[in-house]
């Protein structure tokens, strides 16, 4: 595992050569690689597929505009998702508030199901395959609604870390904050969130 | 002592969870679970809901984002070469200098004024040549101006940087039709610059027009030929000064322009033009023929080592030394026609 992670490090570094020596082949691999990664993120950070979408391009754009500032320092995954978290915390500045629906608007015929199952399962595992009900569309609306909720930096730590599968190493360097920070943070993120789903479930 | 606190021990779960406790601590936390139940529930919940988000699937992104990304960068890349923001800029420093200098004159003008009446009121009369003939009320009646040579006939009219195309003995008229112009057009000028064709090139807004050698034409269609799957339609004009002729080609490929650029002389060529003309009109149904653009945009966006997006990227070429044009001319005319 740990060998094959390196590769995919190599190859970036490899990639991000070739995208500076001018090879528009390696860059769009680049942006094949890491497109649905960035996405994801950050549509469960802003809450809005459209918005999500924009921030994406906006991103890669502003990857290959400052390609020739990235010194290697960090490895391009973290440098991408410092972009990709910058944009979408400014983006969540601009906005007042992230527009949420609120839980109770499809009324307990429709999620009440869901909720059941999602509050069934946090108590005891034994209840339900958290696999079939991660792929629970309503569950899966209960759940990105929680996360917005969030404060923005409990948010983005939690995606980063649960969603993205992150270490607390690239975490760090991702939000440019020290490792004690991204424990704290991340405790405090998971406690928020936990407060909130026992909120939306009852 | 650990419990001190509920948000110490939800710190120290959590990182417990990732594994990111030290030796000492993973063993106080596992302690501590199987002492207090309390503690032990709240890690379990922590787990599942860890679990859950870890298994959430991924939205993949839109499929139109490669695309979105490259058109982004393109509306960049035209933003930043927009005459139209130099003109602004250019504007906005006239716009200075012009009111510095009404400024300017309106302090210069009454101090000129008053400056020439102190002037006409001090100086003393001369006896010889009067220039001023003051009536007895004292108005200045008549000045004489100094004595001023004849007027030039013509006035040099300045010589501007243009090149003669009026002796080419070969004109041709390129029309590039493409979706994307702004890559064309960058294929174009980085073509005319490598081939140091700057001086026989007149430029306009996606058009140049190139006096020299047809050998020097011929090296330029090498590079140009990377514009070719990048356009809808081509079309050729050649036109025969010498016989007041002219014949269009439709469909025209380099290889195509690269022989007329071989001819010897206008007639051979217009003859020749005239075959490709037909030849193009015969295969037009060839579906393989010709420059109909079957590659999809990501394609060419994968291979194009010329993109648009980072042209500073780009490996620096050194444009070669333009040779000395002593034989005959030729003309090429390149319009980049948006479609």
């Amino acid at each position: 595992m740990q060998k094959q992670l390196d590769n995919i490090s190599i190859d970036d570094a490899v990639l991000v050569r070739r995208c500076r020596q001018g090879d528009s082949s390696a860059l769009t691999r680049l942006i094949v690689k890491y497109q649905d990664r960035i996405y994801n993120a950050i549509l469960k950070i802003c809450g809005n597929p459209d918005d999500a979408a924009e921030l994406s391009q906006e991103t890669f754009v502003k990857v290959i505009e400052h390609m020739d500032s990235f010194r290697g320092n960090s490895t391009f995954y973290t440098w991408l998702f410092r972009i990709a978290v910058n944009l979408s915390y400014n983006h969540c500045r601009r906005r007042v508030k992230i527009a949420t629906v609120s839980l109770d608007a499809g009324g307990d015929s429709e999620f009440g199901s869901a909720k059941a199952q999602l509050g069934a399962w946090l108590a005891d595992e034994r209840v339900a395959d958290p696999a079939s009900l991660a792929q629970n569309r309503e569950v899966i609306h209960i759940l990105t609604q929680c996360l917005a909720r969030l404060d923005d930096d409990h948010r983005v730590v939690v995606v980063l870390r649960d969603i993205e599968g992150m270490s607390y190493a690239e975490i760090a360097e991702a939000l440019e904050v020290e490792l004690g920070t991204v424990k704290s943070r991340l405790s405090r993120a998971r406690a928020q969130l936990r407060e909130v789903l026992e909120t939306a479930l009852q | 002592m650990i419990r001190s606190g509920k948000p110490e021990i939800d710190e120290l779960l959590s990182a417990y969870l990732d594994g990111q406790l030290s030796d000492r601590q993973h063993t106080e936390v596992k302690r501590l679970l199987r002492n207090d139940k309390e503690v032990s529930e709240r890690l379990h919940q922590l787990s599942q809901q860890k679990q859950l988000l870890g298994l959430l699937p991924i939205e993949t992104a839109p499929t139109g984002l490669l695309d979105s990304i490259q058109t982004s960068l393109e509306r960049q890349f035209i933003l930043q070469h927009d005459p139209q923001s130099g003109r602004s800029a250019a504007g906005a420093r006239q716009l200075f200098v012009r009111r510095l200098l009404t400024a300017a004159a309106m302090l210069i003008l009454p101090a000129g004024l008053l400056a020439v009446v102190v002037y006409m009121i001090m100086s003393p009369a001369r006896s010889s040549a009067p220039t001023t003939k003051v009536d007895p009320g004292g108005a200045i009646l008549t000045a004489n101006l100094p004595t001023q040579g004849p007027l030039p006939r013509e006035l040099p009219i300045p010589k501007t940087a243009t090149v003669d195309t009026t002796f080419s003995p070969m004109s041709f008229t390129l029309i590039l039709k493409t979706p994307e112009p702004i890559v064309v057009d960058s294929l174009l000028k980085k073509a005319i610059f490598n081939h140091a064709l700057f001086n026989a090139t007149v430029p306009n807004l996606w058009s140049y027009t190139i006096t020299t050698s047809p050998e020097s034409l011929i090296e330029l269609m090498q590079d140009l030929r990377a514009a070719w799957p990048k356009c809808r339609e081509t079309e050729l004009v050649a036109f025969g000064r010498t016989v007041h002729s002219r014949q269009e080609v439709d469909r025209i490929t380099p290889d195509q322009i690269v022989q007329l650029l071989q001819q010897p002389n206008a007639v051979s060529a217009l003859a020749l033009a005239k075959n490709f003309s037909g030849l193009n009109a015969f295969v037009a149904g060839v579906p393989s023929y010709g420059v109909t653009r079957t590659a999809p945009q990501e394609e060419w966006f994968v291979e194009n080592p010329d993109m648009p997006v980072r042209p500073e990227l780009a490996e620096p070429t050194r444009p070669v030394p333009a040779k000395p044009v002593d034989g005959p001319r030729a003309t090429l005319h390149i319009v980049v026609e948006p479609r």
